[in-house]
């Protein structure tokens, strides 16, 4: 207080007087402590399309977001999984009726055993998954839920991951 | 006089550490030898000397290199929180209720819609936008009022999922024409699965929030990480990977983490073997090696697996702890992971 | 002399050689943090330490704890408490150090700077912390044997060959081809893993400057919107002709810059529900990136209606006026390599010609 008392007296005359003068007396003015804006956010629950959710904080207000398209079920994260490759489409059963005349060595790639192997034991692992997901994309987890065992496809993933 | 100590000193110099010694591996070793150029000169004249005139026989102890898989399936959920978080993150939100910006309604929701007028008796009711901190008005009398009291649910993070998924279905029924169905919104989940419950450790669905390392035991009984001898020209990757698909089957998605050992395990011969005349070897132990793996999918089957093996498990850490011998954990334990 | 000298060196360097390498088995007197998991007894001494914390407390009488009531406690009062009992206010000016009454500090709940969080524990940091972490660490181990010497580096900075009187006292020169000093990259071990420490999300608009306003509020409402914080305006630096854009006279961008719980969300809500959804996308370019552990990607319009935020309620934003953005992701990594085996491993493809 007793600081700032002479400082306001030398100020007061000084802003009567002409601007001839500059009065470089060292002075501190009160900052404005302004609270930090910042939006109203809330939990909202998203759930996977695999079933697997979690809870993020987020400005939109509805309380459960249902995605339809993410990391379980894209090509991009999931390249080993055949589900997601792009399977022929043979309802009319044309393509069967085609290779009951002319055979399978048209095909471009013809499925083997261990795939068919594969989907009988995929069944079994479809209740894993909890609430909340911690697992990276890095992991693809979800492909716990199907077996890939084709042993070339393991080195292919590998070697993307190295990057 | 002079011969002696000409002697003592040359068996000093044999014995002393150089690079030449088998401490340093022979791929170190050439690396070495690559980068230092001096390091190599002086190798060679040690070399010279110790094979010229060999004091008496030094032998050499020599161990079975092996490589050994450390298979893990990392955590699949988070982790439950301790009480205090609970608490903590309680707190934190009811206090952001009174020093965020209010919710900006007209943003959301028009005026007049059948969302608005939802959204209104829900705020009757709770008194704040916010559903997962229970009824709390941040801007009313008694907004000092923010602590829970002793055996309330609300910081409980299923309460809240739960709270958000009753709202959901709150919203969606009231909003539908068709009032005669109820919408029911399926639940996350449990966290605790089948196989927790059963306790069922050959299954990848248990303790979701630990990882998990696979197990086998040999035909003695013995528990221990898969490994086998490395062969002639292998590197520790390749025969790691080999140890995998010797051991678990080929069935599995997996991924080796970098081409390096995360940790080793020393095991030495109680009695040593004869020591070999013509290299002047001693057989002490066998070294395993111990390179990191994830698996993406698949599970270890072991039938026709090539090593004798009668049983795998996939434990977490203390788990492992009561498997495998103390020595043994000794040695592994820094290699994994805490949760 | 000699004799004696040699002698000496031959019973310190004997018992070296003759133990047998293996460790002793029987005893071991070492103690380490990592110990404590296994079942050690803990040593007489440490019994009497308390071994739970005070959260786990002996639970109250549970006739105390129904007749607690807080509100009607207060409410029942007849006089009112002294304000300096129940409310600080704190100073709405900071009037500096020597002012006798001070605002308190802003980690204090009741000053007017606090910002309260977090709010959860997000699950890209677990992920990160309990898979991501140990991963890089081992793939990024460089190994060297005993006993090896890094071969020596010319200096980042050179010196002047000191042909001319006039190099003396000058400061030294910058590397060749360039006067931009890389950053220097640290072989990585336990504690400079490469970790995520903020995002930027960056928009430009040119329309507002074209236009009117209302483009930079659009676009500030919706950059709020996905990245829970808000934005900055920023006016444009240089002139582009034909956008009609002046120096320091139009309002062209805004920018949220995010931390911690904010930037860890967004992350999460980026990389689990938005990336997957934009049509026909290979992943962020491998040639992005400022060469230091920056990586920068940009989203169009379309892809940033895709946020669950901005299509809860899609039709209150004008038509055709949400804004494209930038999304650089700052990570603490020294190269670009660092940075993109982290956010590969947290669930960001790359693809393309990889540049460091």
């Amino acid at each position: 207080m007793s600081l700032n008392i002479p400082l306001r007296r030398a100020v007061a005359p000084a802003r009567v007087q002409a601007s001839t003068t500059f009065i470089c007396s060292q002075c501190r003015h009160a900052t404005l402590l302004r609270r930090p804006k910042r939006p109203y956010t809330f939990t909202q629950l998203i759930t996977l399309s695999d079933g697997s959710a979690f809870t993020h904080r987020t400005t939109s207000p509805a309380p459960v977001y249902r995605s339809t398209r993410d990391t379980r079920n894209s090509l991009l994260w999931n390249p080993s999984s055949s589900k997601l490759l792009n399977v022929e489409e043979d309802e009319a059963g044309r393509l069967a009726a085609f290779r009951a005349k002319f055979g399978r060595s048209w095909d471009a790639n013809t499925p083997t055993e261990e795939e068919l192997i594969k989907k009988s034991e995929e069944s079994g692992d479809q209740a894993a998954a909890a609430a909340a997901e911690a697992a990276a994309a890095e992991e693809e987890e979800d492909n716990l839920l199907d077996l890939i065992s084709s042993f070339g496809q393991e080195e292919q993933a590998s070697g993307k991951k190295k990057d | 006089m002079s011969s002696g100590s000409n002697g003592a000193r040359r068996i000093a110099s044999v014995l002393r550490p150089s690079i030449a010694e088998p401490q340093v591996c022979r791929s170190c070793h050439e690396t070495l030898v690559r980068r230092n150029y001096s390091s190599a000169a002086t190798q060679s004249s040690t070399e010279s000397i110790s094979t010229a005139t060999p004091a008496y026989p030094v032998v050499k102890p020599v161990y079975t290199i092996k490589a050994g898989v450390l298979l893990s399936r990392p955590p699949q959920i988070t982790r439950d929180l301790t009480p205090f978080e609970k608490a903590y993150y309680f707190y934190q939100r009811r206090l952001n209720e009174r020093l965020a910006l209010p919710f900006t309604k007209y943003f959301y929701f028009k005026r007049g819609t059948p969302a608005d007028e939802d959204w209104k008796r829900k705020i009757r009711e709770r008194q704040t936008p916010a559903r997962d901190i229970g009824k709390y008005n941040a801007y009313s009398k008694e907004a000092w009022n923010d602590e829970l009291l002793v055996g309330s649910v609300e910081s409980e993070p299923e309460h809240q999922i739960e709270m958000l998924v009753q709202d959901a279905e709150a919203t969606v029924n009231a909003t539908s024409q068709d009032t005669s169905k109820k919408e029911e919104i399926p639940r996350p989940f449990p966290r605790v699965t089948e196989a927790d419950k059963a306790n069922d450790q050959k299954s990848l669905n248990r303790a979701l929030q630990r990882t998990l390392y696979l197990l086998v035991q040999s035909k003695e009984g013995y528990w221990r990480f898969p490994n086998s001898p490395i062969a002639q020209d292998e590197t520790l990757r390749e025969a790691s990977e080999r140890t995998l698909a010797q051991a678990a089957g080929v069935n599995m998605n997996t991924w080796f983490v970098g081409f390096h050992p995360v940790g080793h395990h020393i095991y030495n011969n109680k009695k040593f073997g004869a020591v070999d005349e013509a290299t002047s070897t001693q057989h002490r132990g066998e070294k395993t090696f111990f390179l990191k793996g994830r698996i993406m999918a698949g599970q270890a089957d072991l039938t026709n697996n090539a090593q004798n093996l009668k049983d795998f498990k996939w434990l977490a850490r203390e788990e492992i702890e009561q498997y495998v011998p103390p020595h043994y954990y000794s040695y592994i334990k820094n290699m994994l992971a805490d949760r | 002399m000699a004799a004696s000298e040699s002698s000496r060196y031959l019973a310190r360097s004997l018992p070296r050689a003759f133990a047998p390498s293996a460790r002793p088995q029987s005893i071991c007197l070492r103690r380490n943090l990592s110990d404590q998991a296994s079942s050690k007894a803990a040593p007489a001494d440490l019994e009497e330490l308390e071994s739970t914390g005070s959260l786990h407390a002996t639970p109250s009488a549970p006739d105390a704890v129904k007749s607690f009531d807080p509100i009607s406690k207060s409410r029942g009062r007849k006089k009112q408490l002294p304000r300096s009992r129940y409310q600080f206010r704190s100073p709405k000016y900071d009037r500096g150090p020597l002012h006798p009454h001070q605002p308190p500090k802003p980690s204090d709940p009741s000053s007017r700077l606090y910002v309260p969080g977090p709010f959860s524990l997000p699950r890209v940091e677990q992920t990160y912390q309990s898979t991501v972490t140990s991963d890089i660490l081992t793939l990024c181990y460089v190994h060297n044997p005993p006993g090896f010497k890094p071969p020596p580096k010319a200096p980042r900075l050179r010196s002047w060959d000191d042909s001319s009187p006039y190099h003396k006292n000058r400061p030294l020169r910058g590397p060749r081809g360039g006067d931009v000093l890389r950053l220097l990259r640290k072989p990585i071990n336990f504690n400079n893993i490469p970790k995520l420490e903020r995002i930027t999300i960056h928009s430009y608009v040119k329309k507002a400057a074209q236009d009117n306003s209302s483009w930079l509020h659009v676009a500030g409402m919706a950059v709020q919107a996905i990245s829970n914080a808000r934005v900055e305006t920023f006016k444009s630096k240089t002139s582009v002709a034909t956008w009609s854009i002046a120096p320091g006279r139009d309002s062209v961008a805004v920018k949220a810059e995010l931390r911690g719980e904010d930037m860890l969300h967004f992350f999460g809500k980026l990389v689990d529900v938005v990336m997957p959804r934009i049509k026909d996308w290979e992943g962020v370019k491998g040639t992005s990136g400022d060469s230091s552990g920056n990586i920068t990607f940009g989203l169009e319009p379309e892809n940033v209606a895709l946020f669950p935020e901005i299509e809860v309620n899609y039709d209150m934003y004008p038509p055709k006026m949400i804004p494209g953005c930038h999304i650089t992701i700052h990570t603490s990594a020294k190269t670009d390599k660092d940075a993109r085996l982290l956010l590969s491993a947290l669930g960001i493809p790359f693809y393309g010609k990889m540049v460091d």
